[in-house]
């Protein structure tokens, strides 16, 4: 571990930069990179090299179609068909907005998620008199929870994806049967921790009369911006061809990066959008935030510090497969629940890895411990996942304060329960497998 | 139904209202009481109570809904008449929702007679002035075109931007030449403008109309420079009470502005009096203004 030092301490003031916010998270993983550039310990070719442009492209691709279709007003549309099927039903707003967040997050990533879902819960929801923090942390937890289910759904499934080759198919795959159990009984949870806020409305008049007053209202309000059905269809058909294009990624021989960029690409041109206003929508602080994080933990790994924390952390663990796996899905688990875990999965990969060298687990599974950890996990805490993070902002902005021990207090028994079922599911996986 | 409740219910008539317009907003409230008694659970007993309760409320909501209040007044006694005690609770139900059926015809109706009489104030080359365009007064510019072929312009002054925006697209649609400024700037315009159209949402019993807020201002400028104002609205609109009595809501708040605090005093709607108007156009037709209140 020759000259890690530097690179040690500097990745740890970026680490906790981020997890308690000094900092913008971009600005946090490129000063520590400068830092690095600037005291020789890597130079700017070698750093380039380090970024996963996989990654990177599959995300740029990605914001570019979500902000096509957001133009186009197809969210909008989504959220008010919704709304207007709960028909004010406070258990059909649980379970239809869930369905749909989660759906949502599975293909687009989850802060857009709950950037159209919050909105509209919160109007619904306060307009009926009702408390909207219980809907607004249920959206951020099951945005996390429907992500896990696909390469695309969440970051830490984007980055273990692209850096460790798995293709769409095998996320959904291995994933989707502990990802639908732990949404069906997370909503369960939810409805029975809180069943006295979900009592029906129908033997009340005025509040249904008010009910429909209020599902004009979000009509007027969310589709007053006119729908562009053209770029509608164009938007709809290029993300189902994207889709398709995941699916068959075994065939095509193209990595979900090249898909995603490609199609952003096409749809840009067939569109005729103003691509100016578009580039104006992609996040472009999280793709830097990410090309930061992954020179960051590349330099890391070059000087050993990795292969060391996994010699004596991981590996101390010994050569059980069901206690390596148990041990990184809690891991994972708990510490994303505290840290961002972003910057924490791109930690792992090479851990995971070196474990595997070890230690060969049939059928990627130690991953899939790492993609379920990483994902549920970040619901443990409010700042555990962005979704989580957003979602209490944007309740804020409208009024509605939630602590962090009230969303805790929620979520915490969700990701322990999602947790464990992800170890059954893991459990069995392996004792099939070996 | 508790206060809660209620103010929220008004809220909610008020914010939309102010976006629909007070025919839109009738129809909805109406349309919105039939499904609310299609989604209702309770039991024959409750039955006439609870819909007589919410009668009630939408009566007094603040602003008044004149036009609403006059169809549920006579609502409330067809049902008082019409539902006998052998009625089964799906017969109570489809007695109501017929009732209110009929007071959406009726409501419509009369609107339809307004629009149509109101196309005789439109000419070729006019220029026309609207505040807050109702249904009805967009109805009567869109039919005055696509009927009449009338050649007219509209210069439309920003108030609500959802509004501004719906007539915005009402005219455009049916190609009619118009334009968009705001009310503060109608001055730059006035010598253009032939005529203005308003719509109300009460004409009270002491000669004032209840209007979208702005409204007094551009009625006040156009009497002053000789511009003919014309207001549109069936006789549901008509109150047989006075304008301090309209319940129109007021709402102060603390304002913050560089550094001085202030309280800021906001009302709902504008009064206007009834003799800056020129002409009244109703569903029989211009009715004489000294002959109100009738």
């Amino acid at each position: 571990m020759e000259g890690a030092l530097i690179p040690i301490v500097v990745f740890l003031i970026v680490y906790a930069a981020i997890t308690l916010e000094l900092v913008n998270k971009a600005v946090s993983a490129l000063l520590g990179v400068m830092v690095l550039l600037m005291l020789h310990v890597v130079s700017e070719h070698e750093a380039a090299a380090l970024i996963d442009f996989e990654t990177i492209m599959l995300l740029l691709g990605m914001m570019s179609i979500v902000a096509v279709l957001r133009k186009s007003g197809f969210f909008s549309i989504i959220s008010v068909k919704i709304a207007a099927l709960t028909k004010g039903s406070p258990v059909k707003i649980l379970i239809l907005f869930s369905i749909v967040t989660a759906v949502l997050s599975a293909f687009l990533d989850n802060v857009t998620t709950v950037l159209i879902i919050i909105p509209i819960i919160i109007e619904l929801t306060r307009g009926m008199g009702l408390d909207p923090k219980i809907y607004v942390i249920s959206q951020a937890v099951i945005s996390n929870i429907g992500g896990t289910a696909t390469l695309i759904g969440d970051p830490p499934n984007i980055i273990i994806g692209s850096k460790v080759g798995l293709t769409f198919n095998q996320f959904i795959v291995n994933l989707s049967i502990p990802v639908v159990i732990s949404l069906g009984i997370s909503m369960f949870y939810i409805w029975f921790t809180n069943r006295e806020k979900f009592k029906p409305i129908d033997g009340n008049l005025a509040k249904l009369f008010s009910v429909q007053l209020l599902l004009e209202k979000i009509r007027i309000e969310f589709l007053d911006t006119r729908i562009d059905r053209k770029l509608l269809i164009k938007g709809l058909s290029c993300l189902i061809i994207t889709i398709l294009l995941f699916i068959t990624q075994t065939i095509t021989k193209m990595s979900p990066g090249v898909v995603a960029v490609l199609m952003a690409m096409v749809l840009f041109t067939i569109s005729g959008v103003d691509v100016e206003s578009m580039m104006e929508e992609v996040e472009w602080s999280t793709l830097l935030f990410f090309a930061g994080l992954f020179i960051l933990v590349g330099v890391l790994e070059h000087k050993g510090v990795i292969e060391w924390i996994a010699e004596n952390i991981f590996l101390k663990i010994g050569d059980n497969p069901y206690i390596m796996v148990l041990t990184v899905l809690w891991v994972s688990g708990i510490v994303s629940g505290f840290l961002d875990n972003i910057p924490f999965t791109i930690t792992m990969i090479p851990i995971v890895r070196l474990m595997l060298e070890a230690n060969p687990i049939p059928n990627n599974i130690l991953w899939w411990a790492l993609a379920l950890g990483a994902c549920f996990g970040g619901n443990l805490t409010m700042i555990g996942a962005s979704a989580n993070i957003v979602s209490v902002g944007m309740a804020k902005q409208a009024g509605v304060h939630i602590s962090f021990l009230e969303f805790m207090k929620a979520s915490a028994a969700i990701t322990i329960i999602t947790l464990i079922i992800a170890s059954v599911f893991l459990t069995l996986y392996l004792w099939y497998s070996l | 139904m508790n206060a809660k409740n209620e103010q929220t219910m008004y809220t909610l008539l008020r914010n939309l209202g102010n976006v629909q317009g007070i025919a839109a907003m009738t129809i909805l409230s109406l349309n919105s009481f039939i499904e609310s008694i299609r989604q209702l659970k309770c039991t024959k007993e409750e039955t006439l109570p609870l819909y007589l309760e919410l009668a009630g409320a939408l009566r007094n909501s603040q602003p008044n809904i004149i036009p609403l209040m006059h169809l549920l007044e006579q609502f409330e006694t067809e049902m008082q008449k019409n539902l006998t005690p052998d009625m089964d609770l799906e017969e109570i139900r489809q007695t109501t929702i017929k009732s209110l059926e009929k007071k959406i015809e009726q409501f419509r109706s009369n609107a339809a007679r307004v629009t149509e009489n109101g196309l005789n104030y439109i000419q070729d080359k006019d220029v026309i002035i609207v505040h807050s365009a109702s249904s009805v007064v967009t109805n009567i510019l869109v039919q005055a075109k696509k009927k009449l072929n009338r050649c007219f312009k509209v210069i439309i002054l920003e108030d609500n931007p959802v509004r501004t925006r719906q007539t915005v697209r009402a005219l455009r649609e049916a190609d009619i030449e118009h334009m968009v400024t705001p009310a503060h700037n109608l001055s730059h315009y006035i010598e253009g403008a032939k005529k203005m159209f308003v719509g109300a949402l009460t004409i009270t019993s002491d000669r004032k109309i209840v209007a979208p807020t702005g409204t007094a201002g551009t009625v006040s400028l156009c009497h002053v420079n000789g511009i003919s104002v014309h207001l549109f609205a069936n006789s549901l609109h008509y109150s047989h009470r006075d304008s301090s009595h309209q319940d129109i809501y007021k709402a102060q708040e603390e304002t913050q502005s560089a550094n001085m605090n202030f309280s800021m005093t906001t009302y709902s709607h504008d009064l206007v009096d009834l003799d800056l108007i020129d002409h009244i156009v109703t569903e029989t037709g211009e009715i004489e203004k000294g002959s109100y209140p009738v």
